[in-house]
């Protein structure tokens, strides 16, 4: 059965549609990657899978059960993570307050009935740099720590799947292999991580298959190794 | 966007037919000449907001007023009814409804108000349009002087007879520091130019020590009255009423300025002012006010048990006034014989009414009623459960105006 | 010196208080759910009123002063809840326009319906006798009361500040005062935690009525005092910030407190100025987070119909019946038309700043009420004409629009409409307080039209010319390049900007022309009405115009119009029938928020196109 599945997606801003008949599917504890240029539609496809864009016409799956237009909470209580682009972690917030905003509630915690939750522990050892600012300020923390901050924000809540929007966006070559490792052991801890990424060699290294975008629709769909093979696809949509 | 249908072009006339025709929702203009017709009076009040508490009362007195006349015959052998119009306390409004009255109804005359500014408005538009306007409530001195005119008459004793009243006691007082706080409009500031041109005439060494204009409907007085006890003032006088002094006087004893201070209240011995306050109300204050409790002469106890038979209440100063308004239009009417506003308005200079409180006259040089108002002391009443007046004097009109030379003197300075 | 400056100091510490626990509210329920609610003022007042009720149930039984703390102050708190869940849900993903105009409509309904209840009367709570009397300080008295809410304010301030750090529903309400988008992605179900940011800030409103009903008179006109009191200080703050509330709260009540005695005659307006400097300074408060540039227009533009081809016939129809009607009609039904052209007018000149410029202005009567002043003072004080001070009058509300506009313009949407309110209100005061220029609430009287135009008729006739003629002028200006580039700003001013056109420029312009048009409305308004009144810059007035707006349908150029004229009737019919006009326009209001927020023209138009695509803005999924 796939994790999430998502067929024939349309999405309009207004009048002007933006996505048009989107499908992809990603496996249990797979990584799958979404490249495209700038404005190619690969943070609208998460955000409305999120439930933050109204769908115009299409479905969404999650565990083989239909969850369209289903509120952005009831999502994320269903088990989907979101990472957004620009990481929206709680400037005014701790470091420990944000946790605790994409913590689950005790009572739901329990009804969840997962026990390899994630706690603070867990999250600090995954990213050990964020133990040592738990009361910081969110807005003074360095822009890698933010997006650490926003992934351990979102894993609080026990995700399945993770949404994971440009993570290595305008971050030092130090902090995007740090975060390579990172995800990797997510993906290892069986989550299911829908990437969109413009570095298309990082995205590549982790996922298993990649949705390659073009003005809104998916122009080119194969593992990864397929992908690095066809020349023509690299070179006319993603210049490496 | 599809484009809209051929019918779309007759929206636009179709509307405006429909919303012109709407008009006659305003009800008839009145067919004059009918012999049994009702005389109609327009009557343009604040019967809605802060002023109600006055106006209530002063309706119903109205109303009361109306039943007794027409059941004696009314005027001319016709009826009177009286059209109600809330003007909100606002002087457009007045106008508005001015206009209305006037223009669509075609009334015999036009009485009321309470604020001030309000009667100043329907004065002007009363003036322009030459139909007599009584003018019942507001009490600047302006209204039938600096700013008077052949078509506008006072019912109330004005802020100019209120605070002079005032002063002829005050002088009498050991007291020279003198502070004062009222409400930022013209009641407010005239009730307190009365008073002190009168003293400082009375008694020239006098000094004012502090003055404070709070917006009408302040609310909030600590500020100012620590402001005030700061200036150590011998006497207060304040023009402030209704919801701004119940507020006041909380916020005011506390501090013990009913202590500090002598304070001298123009209208604050009314019913509508001193009854709310229960047994908070301050002791020992000056006061102009009516004492409808005390006045046992046998028209006032039976105006008094007629008004409660009728409201079960007991009368306020806004019943005196609406009804003394009324039996004033109604013996108008009765002198002049007829409906042109000419006649009537001749008819109302130094015309005679009797009321539950003796005689008054409107004189004819500055259509200000010879209607007095009584002063006193204010003290609680346990057995009532509110503050009363005592040692209580009515000083009539006649003793507080002024001559006609110096009316005229006013008026000219205010053309 | 000690004693003046520790007895002002001490008093404007306790009206801080008040004003903090109100703002306080204000400030909550608008950093989350980006509504101001003007209905604040009136939970208070209803506070009040039920203090004063379970004080004359209880009085005398020992549990009196316990059963009105809980029950007052959580009363309220459930009825703000209640409206949230029936009301003001349908209206998160609506313009603002609309979220204002409903909670003002729900301040018309409670004012009335605490009337119908409690009576006009003004009523009195005593003092508990726990505070009553007072306390020597320096050898002087003074009330044990303000001492008492002096030390409630901090342990209250305390209270909140532990449940907004140390609850996660505290922690959620922060985050969501930041981004609440985010905040419903990591799985906070947002419609309860709005309807809870109600009940809290309500609570806090009560509380605040019933702190303050034994030092205030109880009446039905507290909601508007204190409401315009607890804006002016959230706003200095910073909306949405707690500590902002405290520091606006403290600011106020000390200028005031030190105001009066220094500047005795102009307290009024210090409190307004200090607003507009914040605003204009920081427009998102002292301690307020700044906020981006939003597309507000967008969701306006929505709502409109636009590129619809005029057709003019049907237009000159209704001109030349407008024209014969002095034949028919008699006088006084020409005088209520004369004054809905005023109106018209006045809506048409608001619609073009607001349908087109997408800039919602809470202050338009400013402008109104500066032609009729200017024509006013001309008349009366400069003893000019009538031809001559009718066209110089609307040059003072050019003036006027200029100073303001240069101002405000920067500002987006909420900001900008508190900033036109404060405009609005400062230039109140001064018409207010300026007694020997403007006549202070006695206004200007005795400004009548040249004799040639005296008659309602002639004067009918000279009103809808000029009236025609300015309709004229403004859809000209809608339809040129002009228009169009300010259009295009509306609807995303990034992109205009990066388009190479100053916005701010455009917009300026569109608001220097609104202010005049508003001013000749004003002048002609004034020279109908023979005088001029500080009313005509209110709050009240300057809600008019929108109402008929939102009656009409934005945007549209027949909106404004047909919206002044049902407006005009409604207010000169119904307040001839019933006393409870206020509720009733708040009802019409609500109904037309919730269930038609196209306005009339709109509805009708989107009847007739049926057939087209839907773009109805229920059909869309809320913004988050």
């Amino acid at each position: 059965m796939m994790m999430l599945e998502v067929t024939n997606l349309e999405v309009a801003y207004g009048l002007s549609q933006v996505l048009f008949g989107i499908s992809l599917r990603a496996g249990s504890g797979e990584i799958v990657a979404l490249l495209g240029r700038n404005g190619a539609g690969k943070s609208t496809t998460l955000k409305a899978i999120m439930g933050l864009l109204p769908i115009r016409e299409g479905h969404i799956h999650l565990r083989g059960r239909e969850v369209t237009g289903q509120p952005p909470y009831i999502l994320n209580q269903l088990g989907i993570g979101y990472v957004p682009e620009d990481r929206r972690i709680f400037h005014g917030l701790t470091v420990r307050e944000n946790l605790l905003v994409g913590a689950l509630p005790e009572r739901r915690r329990s009804k969840r009935g997962r026990q390899d939750g994630w706690d603070f522990e867990r999250v600090f050892e995954l990213f050990p740099l964020l133990s040592g600012l738990v009361e910081r300020k969110a807005g003074t923390l360095s822009g890698g720590e933010q997006q650490m901050l926003s992934i351990a924000r979102t894993l609080m809540g026990n995700p399945d799947v993770l949404l994971l929007d440009e993570p290595t966006e305008g971050l030092a070559p130090k902090m995007v292999h740090a975060l390579e490792a990172q995800i990797g052991k997510l993906r290892d801890a069986g989550l299911t991580i829908l990437l969109s990424e413009q570095r298309v060699k990082f995205a590549l290294r982790l996922a298993s298959q990649a949705y390659l975008l073009e003005r809104g629709r998916i122009v080119f769909h194969g593992g990864t190794e397929e992908l690095m093979a066809n020349e023509a696809v690299r070179r006319a949509h993603l210049m490496v | 966007m599809s484009s809209p249908p051929r019918a779309m072009r007759f929206l636009p006339p179709l509307a405006a037919l429909l919303l012109v025709g709407s008009l006659t929702l305003l009800g008839p203009g009145a067919p004059p000449g009918w012999a049994a017709d009702p005389i109609l009076i327009g009557e343009i009040n604040s019967y809605s907001g802060v002023a109600s508490a006055f106006t209530a009362p002063y309706r119903e007195a109205i109303k009361m007023a109306v039943e007794e006349i027409n059941a004696r015959g009314g005027a001319l052998g016709r009826p009177i009814e009286v059209l109600f119009r809330d003007d909100k306390l606002r002087p457009d409004e007045g106008i508005k409804h001015a206009q209305e009255l006037v223009v669509q109804r075609q009334v015999a005359i036009l009485a009321g108000t309470f604020s001030s500014a309000v009667g100043l408005a329907v004065s002007e538009f009363a003036r322009r349009a030459k139909k007599l306007f009584v003018a019942a409530e507001p009490l600047t001195d302006v209204l039938t002087w600096q700013k008077g005119h052949r078509y506008v008459f006072r019912v109330r004793p004005n802020t100019y007879e209120q605070g002079r009243m005032l002063a002829e006691r005050a002088a009498k007082l050991p007291h020279r520091r003198y502070a004062v706080i009222g409400p930022n409009y013209e009641y407010g500031r005239k009730a307190w130019e009365g008073f002190w041109n009168r003293l400082r005439e009375l008694k020239p060494g006098v000094e004012m020590v502090a003055e404070y204009w709070p917006k009408l409907g302040e609310g909030e007085y600590s500020s100012y009255i620590t402001g005030i006890l700061n200036a150590k003032p011998e006497v207060v006088y304040t023009s402030l009423f209704g919801s701004d002094w119940i507020a006041f006087v909380k916020q005011a004893s506390p501090f013990g300025l009913f202590q500090r201070a002598f304070v001298i209240g123009i209208l604050l011995g009314e019913p509508e002012y001193i009854e709310p306050l229960g047994m908070s109300a301050p002791e020992g204050m000056l006061v102009t006010g009516y004492p409808w409790y005390a006045i046992d002469t046998p028209a006032h106890t039976d105006f008094v048990k007629r008004y409660r038979e009728r409201t079960g209440t007991p009368p306020r100063q806004g019943s005196l006034v609406g009804y003394i308004t009324l039996l004033s239009i109604a013996a108008a009417i009765d002198r002049a014989g007829s409906l042109e506003t000419e006649k009537l308005v001749t008819a109302m200079e130094d015309l005679e009414v009797s009321t539950p409180i003796g005689p008054i006259r409107y004189r004819g040089f500055d259509h200000q009623s010879t209607m007095g108002a009584w002063i006193g002391t204010t003290k609680r009443d346990p057995q009532r459960g509110f503050g009363i007046m005592i040692d209580w004097r009515y000083v009539p009109g006649e003793e507080v105006l002024p001559g006609k030379e110096e009316v005229e003197k006013m008026r000219q300075a205010g053309q | 010196m000690l004693h003046l400056i520790l007895f002002q100091g001490l008093t404007g510490l306790a009206n801080a208080m008040f004003l903090f626990l109100t703002a306080a509210g204000l400030s909550l329920i608008f950093g989350v759910t980006r509504i101001i609610n003007f209905a604040h003022g009136s939970f208070y007042m209803l506070a009040a009123y039920l203090t004063y009720s379970l004080g004359t149930l209880l009085a005398g039984t020992p549990w009196q002063l316990g059963v009105t703390l809980a029950v007052a102050p959580l009363a309220v708190a459930l009825l703000g809840g209640l409206i949230e869940v029936i009301l003001l849900r349908r209206v998160y993903a609506a313009p603002t326009l609309h979220q204002l105009l409903l909670t003002f409509a729900l301040v018309l309904i409670f004012g009335d319906a605490v009337e119908y209840v409690w009576g006009e009367a003004n009523l009195s709570v005593p003092i508990p006798a726990l505070l009553g009397g007072s306390v020597r300080l320096l050898g002087q008295p003074f009330p044990l009361y303000y001492l008492g809410v002096i030390g409630f304010g901090p342990l209250m301030a305390l209270l909140l500040w532990l449940l907004m750090t140390r609850t996660r529903w505290g922690i959620l309400v922060r985050a969501a005062t930041q981004d609440r988008e985010m905040v419903t992605a990591l799985g906070v179900n947002q419609k309860r935690l709005f309807t809870t940011v109600f009940i809290v800030g309500s609570w806090l409103a009560g509380f605040a009525g019933m702190l303050a009903a034994p030092m205030i008179s109880v009446n039905p006109g507290m909601d508007t005092t204190v409401i315009v009191e607890a804006f002016v200080v959230a706003v200095i703050g910073g909306m949405g910030s707690f500590s902002g509330s405290l520091l606006g709260a403290l600011l106020i009540g000390e200028l005031k407190a030190f105001g009066i005695l220094f500047f005795p005659r102009i307290s009024l307006v210090l409190v307004f100025a200090l607003m507009a400097v914040v605003l204009v300074a920081r427009p998102w408060g002292l301690l307020g987070k700044e906020e981006p540039l939003t597309a507000e227009g967008g969701e306006l533009a929505a709502l409109q119909h636009e590129g619809l081809p005029v057709r003019w016939r049907p237009w000159l129809a209704v001109f030349l019946g407008l024209l014969l009607l002095p034949a028919v009609l008699p006088p006084f039904y020409l005088i209520i038309l004369t004054e809905l052209f005023a109106a018209a007018l006045l809506a048409a000149s608001l619609n073009f700043l607001l349908g087109y410029g997408g800039m919602i202005s809470f202050g338009h009567a400013a402008y109104f009420g500066l032609g009729s002043y200017g024509a006013g003072l001309l008349v009366v004080r400069a003893g000019v004409g009538m031809p001559l001070a009718f066209l110089l009058a609307p040059l003072l509300a050019l003036a006027g629009a200029a100073l303001y506009g240069a101002l405000s313009v920067r500002l987006s949407s909420i900001y900008f409409a508190m900033l036109t309110l404060a405009f609005a209100q400062i230039t109140y005061t001064i018409a207010y307080q300026w007694y020997d220029l403007t006549g202070g609430d006695n206004g200007l009287l005795g400004i009548w039209p040249h004799p040639t135009l005296a008659d309602p008729s002639v004067y009918y006739w000279f009103a809808l010319g000029v009236t025609t003629l300015c309709l004229v002028a403004l859809f000209c200006v809608v339809r040129s390049p002009f228009g169009q580039s300010l259009r295009a700003i509306r609807d995303n001013p990034l992109r205009a900007q990066s388009l190479g056109i100053s916005t701010r420029l455009h917009q300026w312009i569109a608001f220097l022309m609104a202010g005049l048009f508003a001013g000749i409305a004003g002048a002609l308004f004034v020279f109908q009405k023979g005088s001029t009144f500080p009313d005509y810059l209110s709050v009240e007035k300057s809600i008019e115009p929108l109402v008929m707006i939102l009656l009409g349908g934005i945007g549209s150029l027949s909106g404004p119009l047909v919206g002044a004229a049902v407006f005009k009737l409604l207010d000169t019919i119904i307040t001839q029938y019933t006393q409870y006009w206020q509720a009733l326009l708040g009802g019409i209001l609500v109904l037309l928020v919730v269930n038609f927020p196209r306005g009339i023209v709109g509805y009708v138009l989107q009847l007739w196109s049926r057939r087209g695509p839907t773009d109805d803005p229920d059909a869309a999924a809320p913004r988050a």
